[in-house]
């Protein structure tokens, strides 16, 4: 072998950073070889807690989402998509298994979807031609990865791109579910004394210090965190990462993508902190009995900070969106943006974890964009999450699965059937093994949407029901539900079928 | 080596100690875990808890070992006198003071809006390990406190016999379920 002269090597080096750099300008992996005609690539982004009502894009007071609004000029919009459930759990089991609750069980926080039921997800569903990737910041998702991991090619750790992280779980990946769940869902959790008396201790003194040292100026409010999970991050640095990992991805391949924000604590960076101080009041709701009786002041102080995280997130996608159309991604793959549930601010609750399933907490945001689509398209009748997942299949070429319960979604490979019943429900106080006792379960259906309250104490454990017009009262103020209403019967017949089915299926543990 | 072995106390004096550290920790984290078992029970199946309380072992087991060098490395650096000699009586006194505090400490963490930004003045810390210090020191130099730590650290020792041995079984079930993927 030739010796390397001081010429040559000078010559290497500027060859190689001229290369580097061009690199950065050419396009991605996932649009070169999508070229060679293998099956398009599939990204869904979903941002955890993002309500459809808080959103410019769906008609929001506040502009919040212009950037949303520019990726819809090319995406197909569904204008009535909800989540099956009102929290990660449900909604994240819903959305990978195409499977209502009530069937995947994954119904309480932190819970699991039922042993038999595991191998029925996307990544199986989208089949091994494709690289699989999962990430998600909320480590309720990570749970159900561990459930898919023959299934998934890469899992990201859910500290993947953070600046402060304490997460261990991940450290030991041959038992990679419960270690999450014992040592930091358990043993490290904040804003609880840590259960570990000397490790746990010497672990907060060590993330004060940690959190302390670390720049966090451009976060007025403090850094951004997961929760009570010890991951503290840059919205930025989270959406950077997000790049660089679909930069690297080679077509076809299908990433799963879970962005913590614009979930609570609302932890706007400087620029978008007071963005939206506008002494804006939405119109008061009346507290509801089963609600956490919240002061409406309070609320809107929340709704405001809210709005104001929404729009960081928002601003982070124009940058993604602008990364994606510069790689030719957007020309060669599906992309999908979507979330697991929305937050609510009325009636006395603030946040989604309550059994109040109004439109804030379960409507949330859908768009999906088709390789190459230049033009906008709207759908405007109800959908839901578990329809994502018998679509995807369907645009990937493969078959949709048997045990799917969603439908394929307009203008993806369905029909618009106006009539279709989409339900969501919340059941986090009952056990995932046994039939539906203490339950909201709401049917939206045409124009109409009725709430059915199982098996509250506040109601004397009786049946008790809500309806409302949506197309044309769609702050649900004004309850219609009487039982001379041809309508509210229809519906209350259809729901309670609908549960004593499911329930029955349960007839035997319980 | 066996000059530097003898300054280390003798086991018979190790395991009383060790076994009121464990007591404390274990139970520390096993009432936590109590509190949490009824929302687990409701979605995860026997083995997974049995596999839960095993990682719980085993963190246990080596947070008493690392809280054990304490009194080791005490005995070990100051004169046989002072603490050697007492290792049972001072070593208790270490332990179930030195645990409380950090107990203390521990609860100031319950507040989720400081974390993790606790506010954590220098003062109360320096009061707490010198009042650790004046009570490791007269659990030396009464009697009557002396013997009551000794008769309590004799009785829990048990503990130590009970709660090793699980911890190492546990352990084992750690690796076995690590390496099974």
């Amino acid at each position: 072998m030739p010796a390397l002269t001081r010429r040559d090597f000078l010559k290497l080096g500027s060859a190689l950073s001229g290369a580097a750099a061009l690199a950065h300008l050419a396009p991605g992996e996932l649009s070169a070889r999508a070229e060679s005609g293998a099956a398009p690539s599939i990204l869904v982004f979903v941002f955890d807690a993002m309500s459809a009502r808080n959103l410019s894009l769906y008609g929001y007071h506040r502009q919040t989402t212009p950037n949303f609004i520019r990726f819809a000029q090319r995406a197909t919009v569904f204008n009535q998509h909800y989540s099956a459930a009102n929290f990660t759990t449900p909604g994240t089991a819903s959305l990978l298994t195409g499977l209502y609750p009530w069937t995947h069980r994954a119904i309480n926080q932190s819970g699991l979807i039922a042993r038999t039921l595991a191998g029925q997800n996307i990544f199986r569903a989208l089949g091994g031609k494709y690289y699989r990737l999962a990430f998600s910041q909320n480590m309720w998702a990570n749970y159900f990865f561990g459930q898919f991991r023959g299934e998934i090619e890469e899992t990201l750790s859910p500290a993947a791109f953070s600046l402060v992280e304490h997460i261990i779980g991940d450290k030991l990946p041959g038992d990679f579910g419960l270690t999450h769940r014992v040592l930091d869902e358990f043993l490290l959790q904040g804003g609880q004394a840590p259960p570990a008396l000397v490790f746990g201790l010497a672990e907060r003194l060590l993330l004060r210090r940690a959190y302390a040292r670390t720049a966090s100026q451009d976060y007025e409010r403090g850094l951004p965190h997961t929760g009570y999970y010890p991951i503290f991050f840059r919205l930025s640095d989270i959406f950077d990462g997000m790049m660089a990992t679909v930069d690297r991805l080679v077509a076809p391949s299908f990433a799963y993508l879970h962005d913590w924000a614009p979930h609570a604590p609302y932890r706007p960076s400087m620029r978008f902190d007071q963005h939206f101080a506008d002494g804006w009041r939405p119109k008061t709701k009346p507290d509801h009995i089963l609600g956490d009786h919240s002061l409406p002041q309070h609320m809107n102080v929340r709704r405001q900070n809210y709005d104001e995280y929404v729009a960081n997130v928002d601003y982070e996608f124009g940058r993604l969106l602008d990364f994606l159309s510069a790689k030719g991604i957007l020309d060669t793959s599906y992309v999908v943006v979507t979330s697991d549930h929305g937050e609510m601010f009325e009636r006395g609750v603030e946040g989604h974890s309550t059994p109040l399933l109004y439109e804030p907490v379960v409507r949330v945001p859908l768009l999906i964009s088709a390789p190459g689509q230049q033009t906008r398209r709207d759908v405007n009748i109800p959908t839901s999450s578990i329809d994502l997942l018998p679509t995807l299949a369907h645009l990937a070429g493969r078959e949709v699965p048997a045990w799917c319960e969603g439908q394929l979604l307009p203008g993806l490979g369905g029909a618009e059937e106006a009539r279709q019943s989409v339900y969501m429900m919340d059941a986090q106080t009952d056990p995932a093994y046994l039939p539906l006792r203490r339950a909201t379960v709401a049917l939206r259906k045409e124009n109409y949407k009725l709430i059915y309250y199982m098996g509250f104490e506040q109601y004397g454990r009786q049946d008790h029901f809500e309806l409302y017009d949506i197309a044309s009262d769609p702050e649900e103020l004004k309850d219609l539900y009487s039982v001379s209403s041809p309508t509210a019967q229809d519906l209350r017949r259809e729901v309670l079928e609908r549960v004593q089915a499911e329930n029955a299926k349960f007839a035997q543990a319980g | 080596m066996s000059i530097l072995l003898r300054r280390f106390p003798r086991r018979a004096q190790v395991i009383p100690v060790f076994g009121v550290i464990a007591i404390v920790i274990y139970t520390w984290t096993l009432m936590r875990f109590f509190w949490k078992l009824p929302s687990w029970l409701y979605f995860l199946n026997g083995g997974e808890i049995v596999a839960s309380v095993a990682y719980l072992l085993v963190i246990n087991f080596l947070e008493s070992l690392a809280f054990l060098c304490g009194p080791l490395l005490l005995a070990f650096v100051l004169p046989e006198k002072w603490f050697r000699d007492v290792f049972v009586a001072r070593g208790t006194g270490l332990a179930l003071a030195g645990l409380g505090c950090m107990m203390l400490l521990a609860e100031q963490f319950n507040n989720f809006n400081d974390y993790p930004t606790l506010s954590l003045p220098l003062w109360p810390v320096a009061l707490a390990l010198a009042g650790i210090a004046v009570l490791v020191y007269l659990c030396g130099r009464i009697a009557l406190l002396r013997r009551v730590l000794e008769a309590v650290a004799d009785r829990v020792s048990i503990f130590a016999y009970v709660l090793t041995p699980l911890s190492l079984l546990s352990l084992a079930l750690v690796v076995v379920r690590s390496a099974l993927g």
